[in-house]
């Protein structure tokens, strides 16, 4: 067990910002805090680092608890959201920083940091641009120095706050990739926040979805997206349609756009709606229908299945759902509810 | 970006009549306020050729003048160097309602006139002063002396350099320090290798503006100092006195020094000044670069 967190508290004012964490990281894994903004999530990443302190509870890292260490005997690797890079020394001096640092007596001789540094600089594909200074650097780049100067203090746990959320959208999705390859490669117990689930989804091992403080739920990606342990999970990790009661036997059932069937014929358990607009753009075809109510229900199909239907805008068309989650009671507690994106 | 650019925006400049007419008379007035009695002070002391102008500064009294202001700004510079770093690392560190308190205190000089500071000092440490039989005890000398002096001008320079470093501090947040201590640096080290690199051209505006304020300050050295010749009289106060003498030539002579100083002062602003705006103007485009696509390594 790399980091063990228990029951961590802390207030900010007089809001909770974490009520309560606890969380189990095994050595070698990538893990992903996933959570609205507002969650606690960056705030648990700098407990664990080290950059703020719990109210109450304790962070264990490798059998030591961390209370009362030293930044630097935690050797944790930090990635800031905007990188810090050092603005005022080079490419190769921001990485060789940690490793200068040292003390005396256990700092390495200087050909080894040049060949740790320019090792690194190969890692990251910016060798030829070691003499530049940041500001010369595109953010895709400035990420990868953040992530190389993380990597030379050799820590046992890497830590990433929003890595990708100040890049392009293209940029982002190459750069997560070349992440997971260099966390398959090097094999360094890493944690890293995002309030993407897409990013989550694909990147980590292991998702921990937090939301107002707590933790809803823990699990592999699979694991959490088809089966949400909680109406927010369900909310947050992806679109998802909120039917009214049904003959289900629940207050309320939570259908993916793309596990519900579109057709002429009424089914069985199916609710009929009138199609609003439909957009075929993308790799799926969009149905908008109004159900009772006035609600308002999102389908994805296929553009076959689209064009077979011949439906226009008007058509009254029954929907069946395929897959769908149920739960006991909607928590009174959830008002931090996801963007409006998510919930239709 | 549109309070940088040349070109007036339609609608909020105005006509180009009225913009000359108002060019012409700013421009006016700065020469008849400043440029003028700037000029003045250089031919007046010149006036009676090179030579009066040596002798005048050659005068025993003029010299000891120039080495007490340069003693006074040796001793007072550094500590408000060093003070003024630490207050606006303070300041600029603690929490929201003590940061308040801590800048008005910081700016405290400046809202006071600086005769009631040297007024302050004399109460404090003058004759049947609060201090005042602890120090006759002791032999100790501090108003009409150069402790004086110093404690005067300590206090009216002290917000220059913390009030250039504290907005500055605020804006560049805490994390490249952050990032430093965890990668293993030590206070000392985050402070040489990162800090300080990062404030140093504000730094240097502030030691600039708080060194020209030392040599020049009046008020409250007058008030400390008793004029004493030779001994106790700063430049300024030098000027003061071969004016009264009706000694002009020496007077402007001494002056003009102090004109020099404000030229040096004013041409070292103006390269700080670039260079912070230089510094700024890089941070501001290392948000949004990423339209160089990631992966177009050579």
């Amino acid at each position: 067990m790399s980091i063990g967190i228990h029951n961590i508290r802390k207030r900010f004012g007089t809001s909770d910002v974490l009520a309560g964490v606890s969380l189990q990281i095994r050595t070698g894994e990538l893990v992903a805090l996933l959570g609205p903004s507002g969650c606690g999530k960056t705030t648990l990443l700098r407990i664990i680092a080290g950059l703020e302190t719990a109210d109450s509870g304790s962070v264990v890292c490798y059998d030591q608890d961390t209370r009362g260490q030293s930044l630097r005997d935690r050797r944790v690797g930090f990635v800031f959201q905007h990188y810090a890079l050092f603005r005022h020394l080079t490419v190769f001096e921001n990485i060789a920083f940690g490793l200068r640092a040292r003390p005396r007596h256990n700092r390495p001789p200087e050909a080894e940091i040049q060949s740790r540094v320019n090792r690194l600089l190969d890692l990251i594909q910016l060798r030829a641009q070691g003499n530049r200074h940041p500001d010369q650097l595109s953010g895709g780049q400035r990420q990868r120095v953040a992530l190389a100067r993380a990597l030379a203090i050799e820590p046992r746990v890497l830590l990433l706050d929003e890595p990708f959320g100040a890049l392009d959208a293209q940029v982002r999705v190459e750069l997560r990739r070349w992440l997971r390859q260099r966390h398959a490669d090097l094999g360094v117990t890493t944690l890293f926040v995002t309030h993407d689930q897409e990013e989550a989804l694909e990147v980590a091992d292991r998702i921990v979805v937090m939301n107002g403080g707590r933790i809803e739920q823990v699990g592999v990606p699979a694991e959490v997206y088809a089966h949400p342990a909680t109406p927010f999970v369900c909310r947050f990790l992806g679109s998802v349609n909120v039917l009214p009661a049904s003959a289900h036997g629940s207050s309320k059932v939570y259908v993916r756009p793309h596990e519900l069937i579109l057709s002429r014929q009424a089914t069985s358990d199916g609710i009929s709606g009138c199609v609003t607009s439909i957009s075929s753009a993308g790799p799926l075809a969009r149905v908008e229908l109004e159900i009772a109510n006035a609600e308002h229900i999102e389908v994805l199909v296929a553009h076959d299945t689209a064009t077979e239907l011949h439906a226009v805008p008007g058509d009254a068309l029954f929907v069946t759902p395929k897959r769908w989650h149920t739960y006991e009671e909607e928590p009174a507690s959830e008002t931090a509810s996801p963007t409006d994106a998510w919930a239709i | 970006m549109s309070e940088t650019s040349t070109h007036p925006r339609p609608g909020v400049s105005d006509p180009p009549w009225l913009r000359n007419i108002l060019i012409v008379l700013a421009v006016t007035y700065l020469v008849l306020v400043v440029l003028l009695p700037f000029v003045s002070v250089l031919t007046q002391a010149l006036a009676r050729g090179f030579s009066t102008y040596g002798r005048a500064l050659a005068d025993p009294a003029g010299r000891s003048a120039i080495l007490l202001t340069l003693l006074v700004a040796a001793i007072v510079v550094p500590l408000n160097t060093i003070f003024g770093v630490w207050l606006a690392l303070g300041v600029a560190r603690t929490r929201q309602r003590l940061r308040r308190l801590l800048e008005t205190l910081v700016d405290l000089p400046f809202s006071v006139s600086p005769v009631v500071a040297g007024l302050l000092f004399v109460l404090l440490f003058g004759r049947h002063g609060w201090f005042d039989p602890w120090l006759t005890a002791h032999g100790i000398h501090i108003i009409f002396a150069v402790p004086g002096l110093v404690l005067a001008t300590l206090f009216v320079t002290l917000p220059f350099v913390a009030r250039e470093l504290i907005p500055l501090l605020e804006s560049q947040g805490l994390e490249e320090e952050e990032a430093a201590a965890l990668l293993g640096a030590s206070r000392w080290r985050i402070f040489w290798r990162i800090t300080l690199p990062n404030i140093k051209w504000a730094l240097l505006y502030g030691v600039i503006l708080c060194n020209a304020r030392a040599m020049g300050e009046f008020g409250a050295v007058s008030v400390v100092s008793g004029h004493i010749r030779g001994r106790t009289n700063t430049l300024p106060l030098h000027v003061e006195t071969l004016f009264n003498d009706y000694d002009f030539t020496a007077a402007n002579a001494m002056a003009s020094l102090l004109a020099a100083l404000g030229v040096v002062t004013l041409i070292a602003r103006a390269i700080t000044e670039w260079q912070i705006a230089h510094t700024r103007r890089n941070r501001e485009s290392d948000s949004g670069l990423d339209s160089f696509a990631y992966g177009k390594t050579p």
